[in-house]
């Protein structure tokens, strides 16, 4: 879907971009990340044309963006932007609606749309007629997404969206966009500097430094081991502990009986009822919980309650087993 | 970019040199041109004015600087009891006080002040007073708001007395804003001391006047180029950056 | 009337100043400076009484207000409505102000007004801004005023023996200085607004434009006019055809001319500060979607920028309604034309008389573009913190 070959961009002297090659599929949602600097916002503005490259190739479902029109590329290619850039004279439903508009959509297609996009991204329908210095930051972002997905582009750029919202919210944030992304399975280009964020979002992740591609990946695979010593240290040693974030109770096997009961070091400790102090983790949980839980009851096999209210139960063994398939 | 110390002081001080060398010239050697030239030009134009253009000159700083002088001074003054006091609503009634004072026209406020002050240079000193007034209270307390507000903690918190903040900290700080008041004071001014002459003030009206009166073009000329060049002499000098 | 203290102290000082000074002066004619009167002179006058017992009312009120603290009383809200017929009254005790010791000739005797009943007309609006509904008691406290000359209580007024005289010349003079003043904004506006837009794109042409605009700010206003009336002279004389239509050297269009040229600075700066103030954000979302640079401008920036434009045009208007008065001393008309016949004839009234009408056009122009502009902020997401720090 989208493809860059060999690209180099610089600003007066200062080179930005110097050899970058990506392919991102369709329907993935690739990360950029890599400190201040290293090109990865140029990258994002070169896929719509708001950058124009020195050489090299960007190509969009196969055709070179210098063969489209720039405005019919960027009707067709969802921009969001750190500071959203909601246009403060128009309301939430006409911001959303501006593409579609644009685009001379008729009036009965559009708002039963705008509604859509709206409770899939979280909001309430009563802000349809508020205007953006009505809203907070995290809510105004969600109806930035809204307005980037309303004529249904087929690419999503995302420049640090959720950069300027509280930590609390911008988790909040993150799994909606998740749960967004899981619906639409829109093609993704999100630029990031959160090495949290980008393996929670991402399909696919790309480690950027001073203009190159550094490393490329799964968020699993960049667990494992990596040529680029940058990318290593940009990630962090606790990249791995990080990781677990990802996963969810969800993606291991899990058995209706308890296979092993002992704590993590292997010697042997009763079965503890269901009961107990703490309450029992879900599906949903993600891993970091699951083995934190583990740690705290010492124990290497741990109780999930499903939402069919059964009891199922998951290993270490299988956390570790789960992780390190991840990393192939 | 980069610019070595003399370009700067060339083009800071450069125009305004420009400016008063023009002027100067123009009021010292413009009757002798026109003279020259009389063979060439209309006749009955041109003719010799009472006062010679340096008296004008002289007379038309005399006017603006006197009473431009006095009025920054109790411009200040104002503005820094309006500082002192801390009081938005002192701040609020001076500014509103003065917008609307700005809407009597200037004309008028010469001719009114003929009854009290007679013919001359008085009702035209006073209303260059009052006009220069408004825009350097209006500049010194806008300046002295924009201030940020956490340098003016810490200079409390310093142990600062309001009279020290005003002296150390407001003045200097609001300096550039305080200055473009008083250029446009002064600009205000020199525009307005050529009305006078309807009152019979001196300066570069009384040509201007006459000529239009007298449907003669160059003594309108000798009354304007002057005029205009010490305008804008008074503007360049008075710009802290270099445009 | 708690909150705006200092306004209401100073309405009251002022008030109280009246008093004691001169309030009227009266002139055996139009040239002899007169003799000035007081209130004490006016006593024989039941109008001067309206005026003390109204004073008296309002001390009492005031009182009330000290020793209760202030509490509210309805009788508070009457109160500004009372304050409106002040001046009314005043005005018409002062017109009605008789001498049993010399005789006069009716025809030609007359009474101004002086600083006392100014300073009383100061002090009566100072107290009403302190309320509520402040425009409303304004314009009613001048209707009042208009009253007693219209009913013709006042015969000996100066100012209305003044207007009386060029009675049909003030409203044609009234009306061209409003067509001077206002056309020339109305055309400057649309060169004003590109020219902005100019400033804005091109980082280059940015200081040019600017200094061009200003140019006409600083240069004096009557150089400019005189300046602009000779080239006219000349092609007015070359093509005739010029001044059948009205395009002389003296008259209407050097005035025109100069005030176009000195509206471009407010409408200019405004627009490009209106321009730049919109969010990178915002123009670079608007950009990503695929919008041609018209539109950016239709949808996006010159809507967002229009409160500024249109400060920038206030300014424009309030500035031109009192430069246009040099239009009279080049034959162009106007309320000029009255001040500067009145500043010859040595009569201040009539000065006055020419004076007053440009003051309340440029209030009332003031004021109801500032409110078309808050409409126009609040509309265009402003919120109630920002609009207060631009008015």
């Amino acid at each position: 879907m989208i493809q860059l070959t060999n690209v180099y961009k610089s600003y007066q002297k200062q080179p930005a971009l110097q050899g970058v090659s990506i392919s991102v599929s369709e329907g993935q949602c690739a990360v950029l990340i890599g400190p201040s600097g290293c090109g990865k916002s140029t990258l994002l503005k070169t896929i719509n044309r708001m950058v124009d490259i020195d050489e090299g190739e960007v190509k969009v479902r196969g055709k070179a963006v210098q063969e489209y029109e720039p405005e019919e590329l960027r009707r067709n290619t969802g921009y969001c932007i750190q500071g959203v850039g909601l246009f403060p004279h128009l309301s939430v439903s006409e911001n959303i609606a501006m593409v579609p508009k644009l685009l001379k959509w008729p009036e009965d297609k559009i708002i039963p749309r705008v509604k859509l996009l709206m409770e899939l991204s979280g909001l309430p329908l009563s802000y349809l007629d508020k205007k953006p210095h009505q809203l907070s930051g995290g809510e105004a972002q969600r109806v930035g997404v809204c307005r980037a997905l309303a004529a249904d582009p087929p690419i999503l750029l995302m420049d640090e969206p959720f950069g300027s919202v509280d930590p609390l919210n911008r988790e909040k944030l993150q799994q909606a966009f998740i749960a967004l992304q899981k619906e639409l399975r829109k093609t993704v280009l999100f630029v990031t500097h959160d090495v949290e964020e980008a393996l929670m979002v991402g399909d696919l992740i790309f480690v950027m430094n001073q203009g190159k591609v550094v490393a490329e990946g799964t968020p699993g695979q960049l667990a494992g081991s990596m040529e680029s010593a940058f990318a290593k240290e940009f990630l962090g040693k606790e990249y791995p502990m990080k990781l677990l974030k990802r996963y969810t109770a969800r993606d291991l096997p899990m058995a209706s009986l308890p296979k092993d009961s002992g704590d993590i070091t292997g010697s042997e400790t009763e079965d503890m009822p269901l009961s107990l102090k703490n309450p029992p983790l879900t599906e949903n949980s993600n891993l970091q919980q699951v083995l934190s839980r583990m740690l705290e009851e010492n124990r290497t096999t741990l109780p999930i309650l499903r939402e069919d209210d059964t009891v199922h139960y998951i290993t270490y063994e299988s956390l570790v087993a789960h992780l390190k398939e991840m990393s192939q | 970019m980069k610019e070595s110390l003399r370009s700067r002081m060339l083009k800071r001080y450069g125009v305004p040199l420009l400016y008063l060398i023009l002027f100067l010239g123009w009021i010292f050697s413009s009757q002798m041109w026109i003279d020259m030239l009389s063979p060439w030009l209309p006749p009955n134009v041109g003719l010799v004015m009472r006062t010679p253009l340096p008296m004008l000159a002289w007379q038309h700083l005399f006017i603006v600087v006197i009473s431009t002088a006095l009025s920054v001074l109790t411009a200040l003054l104002l503005a820094s009891g309006v500082r002192l006091s801390r009081n938005q609503e002192w701040k609020s009634t001076v500014l509103t006080a003065g917008s609307i004072a700005e809407t009597i026209p200037s004309a008028a406020v010469i001719a009114l002040a003929v009854p009290i002050l007679g013919y001359g240079n008085g009702p035209c000193m006073l209303a260059l007073y009052l006009y220069a007034l408004l825009p350097v209270v209006r500049n010194t307390m806008v300046g002295m708001d924009a201030i940020p507000l956490e340098i003016a903690d810490a200079a409390e918190g310093l142990g600062m007395t309001r009279l020290q903040q005003l002296m150390k900290i407001d003045f200097p700080l609001a300096k550039p804003v305080i200055f473009a008041g008083i250029r446009t004071a002064l600009i205000i001014n020199v525009s307005l001391a050529t009305i006078g002459a309807t009152v019979g003030a001196g300066g570069f009206g009384v040509p201007i006047i006459a000529g239009i009166r007298s449907y003669d073009p160059i003594l309108v000329l000798q009354g304007s180029i002057p005029v205009l060049l010490m305008a804008f002499f008074f503007d360049r000098i008075f710009r802290s950056s270099s445009i | 009337m708690k909150q705006g203290n200092i306004k209401g102290w100073l309405g009251l000082l002022f008030l109280a100043l009246a008093l004691f000074l001169p309030l009227g002066t009266l002139r055996p004619n139009r040239i002899l400076p007169g003799t000035t009167f007081h209130l004490y002179s006016l006593m024989k006058e039941p109008m001067a009484w309206a005026f003390v017992v109204l004073g008296l009312i309002l001390m009492a009120f005031l009182w009330s207000l000290v020793i209760k603290g202030g509490k509210y009383t309805p009788a508070l809200d009457v109160f500004p409505w009372i304050l409106t017929l002040l001046p009314a009254s005043l005005l018409t005790a002062i017109a009605k102000y008789e001498t049993t010791e010399i005789v006069y000739d009716p025809e030609v005797v007359r009474i101004s007004l002086s600083s006392g009943f100014w300073l009383g007309l100061m002090g009566t609006i100072l107290l009403l801004s302190t309320g509520k509904r402040k425009g409303f008691l304004f314009l009613l406290t001048f209707l009042f005023l208009l009253v007693p000359p219209l009913l013709g209580w006042t015969p000996y007024l100066a100012l209305l023996k003044e207007f009386l005289i060029i009675k049909p010349t003030f409203f044609m003079e009234l009306q061209r200085h409003l067509v001077l003043a206002l056309v020339s904004v109305l055309l400057a506006i649309l060169p004003g607004i590109l020219l902005g837009y100019g400033c804005y794109r091109f980082q280059r042409g940015r200081e040019w434009i600017l200094a061009t605009v200003n140019f006409f700010q600083v240069a004096p206003t009557l150089s400019l006019l005189a300046l602009v009336m000779i080239p006219l002279t000349l092609l007015s004389q070359a093509y005739p055809v010029l001044a059948d239509w009205g395009i002389r050297g003296i008259g209407f269009a050097p005035a025109f001319i100069v005030l176009f040229c000195y509206c471009l600075l407010p409408i200019t700066a405004n627009t490009y500060a209106g321009f730049d103030q919109v969010e990178q954000e915002v123009t670079e979302s608007a950009v990503a979607m695929g919008m041609k640079s018209n539109q950016v401008f239709w949808k996006v920036l010159f809507p967002l920028a229009f409160p500024v434009i249109l400060s920038g045009v206030r300014t424009a208007v309030t500035q031109n309604l009192g430069n246009t008065i040099l239009a009279g001393l080049i034959g162009g008309g106007g309320m000029g034309a009255l001040i500067f016949l009145g500043l010859s004839q040595s009569a201040s009234d009539l000065v006055i008389l020419g004076t007053l009408p440009v003051v309340l056009f440029a209030l009332i122009a003031d004021e109801f573009l500032r409110r078309i502009e808050i409409t126009a902020h609040y509309k265009m997401g402003g919120t109630y913190d920002s609009a207060h720090q631009r008015v």
